[in-house]
């Protein structure tokens, strides 16, 4: 009887300290530093998305940091790695276009210009894109024709309609830089004479595809040499489809400008500080999004 | 001229300037096209013979709005009540016309429009949002409305800041732009380069900005940065040195 008190109780104290060890199977995500290509450096993690054990979540918050949020997150969740990803505006504090997250609105403004991609993140952890150029996302639930493709920028009817199926859905909705769609880079020829040099910077990219297998795959890619959009944009493309065998689905951009904040764990829940930290990387609490991938 | 006789002139002088401010304050909501009451509003009606209208077509929404007050929202639920009441199939689509003809028409929106006249087009967004809720058959249809209102009033805001970097600093301008933060549409305010260096200075990045100007500039720029930083700190030093002087002196 004592004995199966012990175990009992070892079980019940032990149980916290279990859920709050943060790792992961390593079969599903593949950590490569510093590999040069064609005279660049790559940072890439390669996350299997096929079994659905790996997953994304987004955290998005105006004035206050996600930080606190994401803390309460990773309690019990096995995290792979985070970067921040929508634009900021204001006094760098609040987030800029179109933010939902789990259906509560935290920007409703949508850029109708600019700003090609609506990234529509899941409860399941998946993560999808529609091109805003295109005109036709394509919903299902909550009263949505799953047959009727909806133009959010140039039908005001349309963009409501998607934004109380955001809240009914819980959905959660973010707006940035599309840079590869369909398996073709789309971002402009001239995009970084426009920009000018000050847009120079340390890059980081979020691409989704599949392998010549058929196996769906998240990749998050730093560019450690400080180059425009455009250039980095090509490249990193250029590396996806010919070195790795991906077949881009999208690739958006994830912000290193005014918030650069990135981590990433190794599967046994340390801290991998192999990624290189240059001078722009910014703590967390400065962090007024984030894009987290997780292992569950 | 003694004191006493001073402060009663004074007296007299505030009693009048607080007096000329609220004239000019009910003045202003006097001329606004905007509805004092419900029942005022219920008494408008609306002119127009609606049978024989095909409701179908976007151009007889276009002529009906003319027949309402744009900036009486409520209007808005009168006119799609008596389109229903005249052709009751396919109210959802009435509602979508009448939205395509509410914001459509006002595409070519004065783009000098005042700070003034912004914030009445943001009482108009407020009030279709405000609508949007008491209404529930009509609820998409006011937060189209609203929506496309607060969106423009954002877009001329971001619009005037970037042809004139100073209204930043308007009372009105941040009130006004205090007012859509707080309903969730952040006007775009885009930073020139040297309010990027001041933020970046506010915030004590020296780091980030050490790595832009080496980026940009290349070693002439690092040299340059720290030269700034050097300079700020010798500021400092000597500031916090003449306080301790100051100090010790009897």
């Amino acid at each position: 009887m004592k004995s199966i008190l012990f175990i009992l109780s070892f079980l019940f104290l032990s149980f916290p300290v279990v859920q709050e060890t943060n790792s992961y199977n390593k079969n599903y995500v593949d950590i490569l530093v510093d590999q040069a290509y064609l005279g660049e450096n790559f940072d890439y993690i390669i996350m299997k998305r096929d079994s659905q054990k790996v997953k994304a979540a987004y955290f998005a918050e105006n004035i206050n940091s996600i930080k606190t949020k994401y803390q309460e997150f990773a309690k019990t969740k096995n995290i792979i790695c985070y970067a921040a990803a929508g634009y900021l505006g204001g006094n760098y504090d609040v987030v800029k276009n179109l933010t939902i997250v789990s259906g509560k609105t935290i920007e409703s403004n949508l850029n109708k210009t600019e700003f090609d991609a609506l990234v529509i993140i899941y409860a399941t952890g998946g993560v999808v894109v529609s091109n805003l150029k295109n005109g036709d996302l394509k919903l299902q639930g909550s009263g949505a024709d799953p047959n009727q493709a909806l133009n959010l920028r140039k039908n005001d009817w349309d963009l409501t309609f998607f934004k109380e199926w955001c809240a009914k859905e819980k959905a959660t909705v973010f707006q940035t830089h599309l840079l590869a769609y369909n398996n073709n880079l789309i971002i402009a020829n001239d995009a970084d004479e426009k920009a000018g040099k000050t847009k120079s910077a340390v890059r980081r990219f979020l691409v989704v595809g599949k392998n010549s297998l058929g196996k769906l795959k998240h990749i998050v890619i730093n560019c450690r040499k400080e180059s425009g959009l455009r250039h980095a944009s090509e490249k990193c493309f250029n590396f996806c489809k010919t070195s790795l065998g991906i077949n881009v689905t999208f690739m958006i951009n994830l912000d290193t400008g005014a918030q650069n904040v990135f981590g990433a764990y190794n599967a046994d829940g340390t801290v991998n500080n192999s990624i290189l930290k240059d001078g722009g990387v910014t703590t967390l609490d400065k962090a007024h999004n984030l894009l987290v991938y997780y292992y569950e | 001229m003694s004191l006493p006789k001073k402060r009663i002139i004074l007296a007299i002088m505030m009693l009048f300037i607080v007096i000329t401010g609220i004239y000019i304050l009910s003045n202003h909501s006097e001329n606004s096209d905007f509805p004092k009451t419900y029942e005022e509003v219920e008494a408008t009606s609306i002119n127009v013979n609606f049978s024989n209208l095909n409701f179908e077509k976007p151009s007889t929404y276009d002529a009906l709005i003319k027949s309402i007050n744009l900036f009486q929202p409520i209007t808005y639920a009168h006119l799609i009540d008596s389109i229903n009441a005249h052709c009751d199939s396919n109210q959802r689509n009435h509602q979508i016309l009448l939205s395509v003809a509410l914001t459509s028409s006002n595409q070519s929106i004065d783009t000098s429009l005042s700070l003034d006249s912004l914030f009445l087009l943001y009482k108009l967004a407020f009030e279709c949002k405000t609508l949007s809720k008491a209404l529930p058959d009509k609820s998409t249809f006011y937060k189209v409305v609203s929506d496309y209102w607060y969106r423009s009033v954002c877009q001329q805001m971001s619009q005037k800041a970037n042809n004139n970097s100073g209204i930043v600093y308007d009372q009105k301008f941040n009130v006004l732009y205090q007012l859509l933060q707080t309903e969730l549409y952040t006007p775009n305010l885009k930073k020139s380069n040297s309010d990027k260096v001041i933020y970046n200075l506010q915030q004590s990045k020296f780091g980030y900005l050490i790595y832009k100007f080496k980026i940009i500039f290349g070693i002439p720029g690092l040299i340059f940065t720290l030269l700034i930083i050097s300079f700020t700190l010798y500021l400092y030093i000597q500031f916090i040195l003449k306080l301790i002087r100051k100090k010790q002196t009897p």
